[in-house]
C-alpha cells in the first residue's frame, strides 16, 4: 500500500449487500488499489442446532432459514443429503414438483437481484417495474405451497403438497404472463445505453481466476466456465431435462467477463426456467408424493440409519452443496455442513474490485448476488487518524451521481 | 476419466478405502455419482496431483468435519468433470487426524479458492493447516477466546458460552 492510499472499511453492515459483510478497501484517489473481505457478523450456528439440538425433519425447516430467498434450495440440498445417507428416496412425482419449486425460486430471485441492480446505478423506475412483475410469480408460490417465503414444501423423501389439476393451470397461465413480458424486460435491460456504460467491463472476472477461486453459478458461467448443477450432476427432473448452462456467448457471441455478462446470462436464465417449469408441468408422471407419509415411522427409519450423503442443487445464486452424516440410535446429525454459494463467490470480489472505482462498489458487490443481509455505516480513516462517516445513502449517492454523469457526457 | 478408470486409478496409485454411491433420479433414472475416497495423511499432496490429473482445475466445494471422539476427520468435496452434461462427479476425501496432532498441508498454493475454508476450519476445529498464510477468523470474532472451538464435541467446546444471548442482550442496560 502506498502512502498515498487510503483505506475504507465498508461494513460490518451493507456496502448495496443488503447483508452484514466487512470489507477494506484500499483507494488511491477513486481507485481501488486492495481489497480484504470479512465475514463473522452473523454466523447463527445453523449446523451446530442440526448436530446437537434438532431431528432432522425439524432441520429441514431450519434449513429453510438459512435464507430467506434460497429457501427451497438449502431445504432440497439438505433432504438429498439425508435420502442419500438414509436410502428413503423420492418418488418420480417429488421429484418435478421439486423441480417447479425450485425453478419458480429462480425466477422471484433473478428478478429481485435484477430490480437490485437497477437501483444501485439510479434506475429506480426500472426497480419498481421488475419487482412488480415478481408479484407474479410470490402469488404463484403462494397458491402452491400456503406462503410466499418459508415454503415448507421439502420433505425427506419427497414433498408436502401435490399439485392439482387447476395448479397447473395457474402456473400455465404465470409462464405465459413470463414470456409475454421477456422481450419487455430484456429491451430494459440489455439494450438500455446508460445500464451498457455503468455494466460493461465493470467488476471483471476473469475464466481463470474464476476457475481457480472457485466461482460458482451466474458468476462462473458470466465468466465462460459451463458450470451448472443442473446440468452436471443429475438431481430432481432436470436429468430427464437435459438443461444447458448458460454462458453470455450464446446472447451475442463474446464474453466479458463483467456485470453486463451477468445480467445476461441471469436474464436468459429466467426464460430458461420458464421453459422447465412448462415441460415439468406436461410431464408431471402421476403416482405419490411422498415415500414414507407417517411422519413418526420416518423419524424411526432416520434414527435407525446409518451412513453419509451428499446434495447438491443449483441455487439462483449457484452451487449450494449440503453434507450430512447420520448416526445410528441418534436424532441429530452426527456431522452438517452447509455450503451455500455466496461462499465460494465473497473471493472473486478481490480481482472484480481491484483497479474499478469507489462508485463501482455497490454494482459490482450486488452483481455477485451475494446472500448475506445490511451496511449502514462506512468509516473513511486517513492516515493521519481523522475519522468520517460514509453512510450507505452516501454512497449510494455516488453511484447514482456516476450514472448520471455518464448519461449527461454520451450526450 | 469414467467412474471405473477413476476408481482403479486410485486403488491402483494408493493405499485408498473408494467407496462408490450412485442414485438414480427422476423418470429416466440417470444417475449421479459420489466417490468417497479414505486416505493416509501422507498421500494427501500427491493424491491433490491425482485429482489434477482427472481435470486441469478440479473446483473445491469445502471441508466438511466431523469429531470422532478421538480423531478428527476431514471430508474434502471436490467435484471434477464438471461443464459436461451428467457427467459430474463428486469426489469426497477423506483424512482422519487424530486430536493430538491436528495438522495437515494446506491446499491454498494449489486452489487458491480453498482460503475461506481452510480458515473456517482452522478457527471451528482447531486443525493446522501447513502452508496456510492468512490464520486470521473469518466467520468468529477477532476477540474469540484461544483454545475453544465450536465445532468440537469434547472438552474444547465453549459451554459456558451456551445460552448466554440473553445476557449478551442485557449488558451495558443498568439492569442488572
Amino acid at each position: 500500500m502506498s502512502e498515498h492510499a487510503y483505506s475504507i472499511p465498508i461494513g460490518p453492515l451493507h456496502p448495496a449487500i443488503h447483508e452484514p459483510i466487512t470489507l477494506k478497501i484500499d483507494v488511491e484517489g477513486e481507485k481501488i488499489v486492495g481489497v480484504d473481505v470479512f465475514c463473522s457478523q452473523v454466523h447463527r450456528g445453523i449446523e451446530w442446532l442440526g448436530m446437537n439440538r434438532n431431528n432432522p425433519i425439524q432441520s429441514i425447516y431450519l434449513s429453510e432459514r438459512v435464507c430467506g430467498i434460497c429457501n427451497i434450495c438449502h431445504p432440497l440440498c439438505m433432504v438429498q443429503a439425508v435420502e442419500d445417507a438414509s436410502g428413503i428416496y423420492p418418488p418420480e412425482r417429488a421429484d418435478y414438483i421439486r423441480t417447479i419449486m425450485a425453478e419458480l425460486e429462480r425466477i422471484h430471485s433473478h428478478l429481485l437481484w435484477a430490480g437490485v441492480a437497477a437501483h444501485e446505478i439510479g434506475f429506480d423506475t426500472v426497480f419498481h417495474y421488475t419487482w412488480a412483475l415478481r408479484e407474479k410469480v410470490m402469488d404463484l408460490i403462494e397458491y402452491l405451497t400456503g406462503n410466499r417465503v418459508t415454503k415448507a414444501i421439502m420433505m425427506i423423501g419427497g414433498v408436502r403438497r401435490d399439485i392439482t389439476e387447476e395448479g397447473k393451470k395457474k402456473i400455465k397461465e404465470g409462464m405465459q404472463f413470463y414470456l409475454e413480458k421477456f422481450a419487455k424486460i430484456e429491451d430494459i435491460y440489455l439494450n438500455d445505453p446508460t445500464i451498457k456504460m455503468r455494466t460493461r467491463d465493470v467488476g471483471i472476472l476473469s475464466k481463470e481466476d474464476a476457475l481457480k477461486l472457485c466461482a460458482v453459478g451466474p458468476v462462473a458461467r458470466a465468466s465462460a466456465v459451463p458450470k451448472d448443477v443442473r446440468q452436471d450432476f443429475p438431481y430432481a427432473a432436470y436429468a430427464d431435462y437435459g438443461v444447458k448452462a448458460i454462458t453470455p456467448d450464446m446472447y451475442n457471441g463474446e464474453v466479458h467477463g463483467d456485470v453486463f455478462d451477468r445480467i445476461i446470462v441471469r436474464l436468459l436464465e429466467v426464460k430458461q426456467s420458464v421453459e422447465i417449469i412448462n415441460w415439468a408441468v406436461d410431464n408431471l408422471p402421476k403416482g405419490p408424493i411422498l415415500a414414507e407419509k407417517n411422519l413418526v415411522k420416518l423419524k424411526m427409519l432416520l434414527k435407525k440409519a446409518e451412513g453419509e450423503g451428499i446434495g447438491r442443487v443449483e441455487a439462483p445464486r449457484g452451487e449450494d452443496i449440503h453434507y450430512v452424516r447420520l448416526e445410528k440410535g441418534k436424532e441429530p446429525y452426527l456431522s452438517w455442513k452447509i455450503r451455500a454459494p455466496t461462499y465460494n463467490n465473497v473471493l472473486p470480489w478481490i480481482p472484480m474490485l481491484l483497479g474499478g472505482q469507489i462508485a463501482d462498489v455497490p454494482i459490482v458487490a450486488a452483481s455477485t448476488d451475494p446472500c448475506m443481509s445490511c451496511l449502514n455505516r462506512v468509516t473513511v480513516v486517513d492516515e493521519k487518524g481523522r475519522k468520517y462517516e460514509i453512510t450507505k445513502e452516501y454512497m449510494h449517492e455516488l453511484s447514482v451521481k456516476k450514472t448520471r454523469r455518464l448519461m449527461r457526457n454520451a450526450h | 476419466m469414467n467412474v471405473k478408470e477413476i476408481v482403479e486409478e486410485i486403488t491402483r496409485r494408493f493405499q485408498a478405502d473408494v467407496q462408490v454411491k450412485e442414485i438414480p433420479c427422476g423418470v429416466k433414472k440417470i444417475k449421479r455419482t459420489s466417490i468417497f475416497v479414505a486416505i493416509k495423511r501422507e498421500d494427501f499432496r500427491k493424491f491433490m496431483d491425482f485429482l489434477f490429473q482427472i481435470q486441469e482445475h478440479p473446483h473445491f466445494a469445502i471441508i466438511s468435519a466431523t469429531d470422532l471422539g478421538e480423531d478428527m476427520e476431514l471430508l474434502y468435496h471436490f467435484t471434477v468433470d464438471y461443464g459436461k452434461q451428467h457427467e459430474e462427479k463428486t469426489l469426497s476425501l477423506r483424512v482422519k487426524l487424530s486430536k493430538n496432532d491436528l495438522k495437515i498441508e494446506s491446499i491454498t498454493d494449489l486452489i487458491p479458492g480453498a482460503l475461506i475454508s481452510e480458515r473456517e476450519i482452522h478457527e471451528m476445529v482447531g486443525v493446522e493447516f501447513i502452508g496456510l498464510k492468512d490464520t486470521r477468523h473469518f466467520f468468529l470474532p477477532e476477540d474469540w477466546p484461544e483454545g475453544k472451538y465450536p465445532w468440537r464435541r469434547d472438552e474444547t467446546f465453549p459451554d459456558d458460552m451456551l445460552n448466554k444471548l440473553y445476557e449478551t442482550w442485557k449488558e451495558g442496560d443498568g439492569n442488572e
